[in-house]
């Protein structure tokens, strides 16, 4: 009962905070779009479409233009690409000489026309190789010993896993971002503003001040998670994730899947919230510290892939990171039982409960 | 009643509290008169149960703090000296939150509040948030908060420092009327003349130990005479 008054008041409490809810609904929102945006960036980079114009800076060359203009390139005096020849470049060619020829241009940008130019003139460069060592009586074979032919079956694998694997701890993030101010505020924040120590002087146990508060941070990891999850998949139907070989489930069923998985997680999650404000001094301090354990997902999803992740089972976090790819890639990765995974995390989640009730009954947490 | 016997606290190497015991009485008002760093907060902290003392025990109406927290906690009302509000929460919300901590509801808890509400006169502002209070207005909503549930025992930690004058004229009223009901009432404070004015008996502490105990006269008779301030200088021992 207590505990209820407890989760009441600091939901009340909490709904009225605008720093935490801000902070809170900020990660909700801004999360997927970021990911929205950045894949949509990605897939219109990669997109082929027609190359950017090109010019000769200098000397011209109609012999370089007629190959250029073969392979689809244009050119237009005021072209920022710039293909520099030597002024006696077609009479060098004429004489069997070599002569450079340099390509300027933004290469992050402009990436897929500066490659088109240099593997055109690097085609161009070595027909004329062959046909100069044909007039001599040598076969173009002889400086070719090798010829590489390259098929891939898919040229998006590698960063198409990238992305699946962002997309997945942006989702395992949530419950770390979602309720972190409001964790703070209600621990580490209510000592700073001295209100915890006429809370403590009532008849109630240190036990349900915890759950009560747990359960008022609890609530809102959960909705927040379970709202970036489903709005950002519903965003997320929108990009281009298709264009980069991701095949991404969108709809609602796989959401709420998603978030069923993460529900444990968001339970523990909020309890060690809850545990570092307690230890904290001040809000700051809380802020500062909770922020820091918010990249776990990151760090643990970038150093941990693969078998390793597959390995890591039942470990809370390992286990989501690694799940999360069922419902949303239709991965077939074998993953440790749910049922597991909600017994484990929800056995840690009290017991971090319970050494916050000691934290709490200690009292040290008067000190100033 | 609120008795203290053979209390004893140490944070570290300093002995804050050190063998102090100590009864205050129904139907009186008993003031801690003491410096800075007296023990008086440790003290108050003991009886309030936030911490444990090392050696000694209290007890509240036959309730030991220690043993039967949550029974001696129900007869206790607590006014603590930096009243701990919540600045998003209106002043009928934060009495209402306390009255559902001493186990209110229903009926019973609306009467509370409202009982509370009138006591303190705080009709005006009831719906107003703390964060926008006065220094008065905060005092009368921490005890607002501290008297829902009629407690009959009241401990108050310097409760007239930074209030105005009619504040104070407020809470003097109060503080008779409820030793005139029967309710033991302990203060501590540093405000000679509100002492003097509500001041039953006195207890005088320094460095952790009882100096003197008695009613006001009584204590500026034993400090060589004058008034109460040089009495208690007297006897800490500062004036020489």
């Amino acid at each position: 009962m207590s505990a209820l008054t407890i989760f009441l008041k600091e939901f009340i409490d909490l709904l009225r905070d605008r720093r935490a809810l801000f902070s809170g609904l900020a990660y909700v929102a801004f999360g997927p779009a970021a990911v929205l945006l950045t894949v949509n960036m990605l897939a219109a980079q990669t997109r082929e479409t027609s190359y950017a114009p090109i010019k000769f800076c200098g000397a011209q060359s109609a012999l370089l233009a007629q190959e250029l203009t073969a392979a689809g390139l244009s050119f237009d005096p005021k072209a920022s690409i710039c293909v520099n020849v030597p002024d006696d470049l077609e009479a060098r060619l004429a004489e069997g000489r070599s002569a450079r020829v340099h390509v300027r241009g933004d290469l992050t940008a402009q990436a897929s026309t500066i490659r088109k130019v240099e593997s055109t003139l690097a085609r161009f460069s070595s027909t004329l190789g062959g046909q100069r060592l044909l007039a001599r009586g040598v076969s173009s074979s002889v400086a070719s010993p090798l010829t590489v032919d390259t098929q891939t079956t898919n040229s998006f694998s590698r960063q198409a896993d990238i992305i699946a694997r962002v997309l997945i701890i942006l989702f395992v993030m949530a419950p770390f971002f979602v309720a972190v101010a409001a964790a703070a505020d209600m621990t580490a924040g209510e000592r700073e503003r001295r209100s915890l120590e006429p809370l403590l002087a009532h008849p109630v146990g240190a036990f349900s001040i915890v759950m009560g508060k747990w359960l008022a941070a609890a609530t809102l990891g959960v909705a927040g998670t379970a709202a970036c999850i489903i709005g950002g998949l519903a965003l997320l139907e929108h990009s281009s994730l298709a264009e980069l070989g991701i095949r991404l489930e969108t709809g609602l069923e796989a959401g709420l899947t998603v978030t069923l998985y993460l529900v444990p997680l968001t339970l523990l999650v909020t309890a060690l919230q809850i545990a570092v404000g307690l230890w904290s001094k001040n809000f700051k301090d809380a802020q500062s510290y909770l922020m820091l354990m918010s990249f776990a997902p990151a760090v643990l999803g970038f150093v941990m892939t693969g078998e390793r992740l597959a390995q890591a089972g039942l470990w809370p976090l390992a286990w989501e990171l690694a799940a999360l790819s069922g419902p949303l890639l239709k991965s077939t990765t074998p993953s440790a039982p749910f049922a597991m995974v909600v017994a484990i995390e929800l056995a840690l989640t009290f017991t971090v409960l319970v050494v916050c009730a000691f934290r709490l009954r200690s009292e040290a947490i008067l000190s100033r | 009643m609120i008795t203290g016997e053979g209390l004893r606290k140490r944070f570290g190497a300093v002995t804050a509290v050190d063998g102090f015991s100590f009864a205050a009485q129904d139907g009186a008002i008993t003031t801690l008169l003491g410096g800075n760093g007296s023990g008086k907060t440790t003290t108050l902290r003991m009886i309030g149960g936030l911490i444990k003392p090392d050696a000694g025990s209290v007890v509240i109406d036959g309730a030991d703090v220690s043993q039967a927290r949550r029974r001696a906690l129900s007869r206790l009302g607590m006014l603590h000296d930096e009243f701990g509000l919540y600045p998003r929460l209106t002043v009928v919300e934060h009495v209402r939150f306390a009255g559902q901590l001493y186990g209110l509801s229903g009926r019973k808890l609306s009467t509370a509040v409202e009982g509370a509400v009138d006591a303190l006169g705080l009709h005006d502002i009831r719906n107003r948030f703390a964060a926008g209070l006065s220094h008065g207005q905060r005092m009368k909503t921490a005890l607002a908060r501290t008297i829902i549930h009629g407690p009959r025992n009241l401990v108050l930690d310097e409760p007239t420092r930074g209030l105005d004058v009619f504040s104070v004229r407020v809470l003097r009223e109060l503080l008779k009327r409820f030793r005139a009901d029967g309710v033991c009432l302990l203060m501590s404070s540093h405000a000679m003349a509100e002492v003097m004015e509500l001041s039953d008996r006195l207890i005088v502490i320094d460095k952790g130990r009882l100096v003197a105990e008695g009613a006001p006269a009584e204590i500026i008779a034993r400090g060589g005479g004058g008034d109460l301030e040089a009495a208690f200088l007297n006897l800490t021992g500062v004036a020489a």
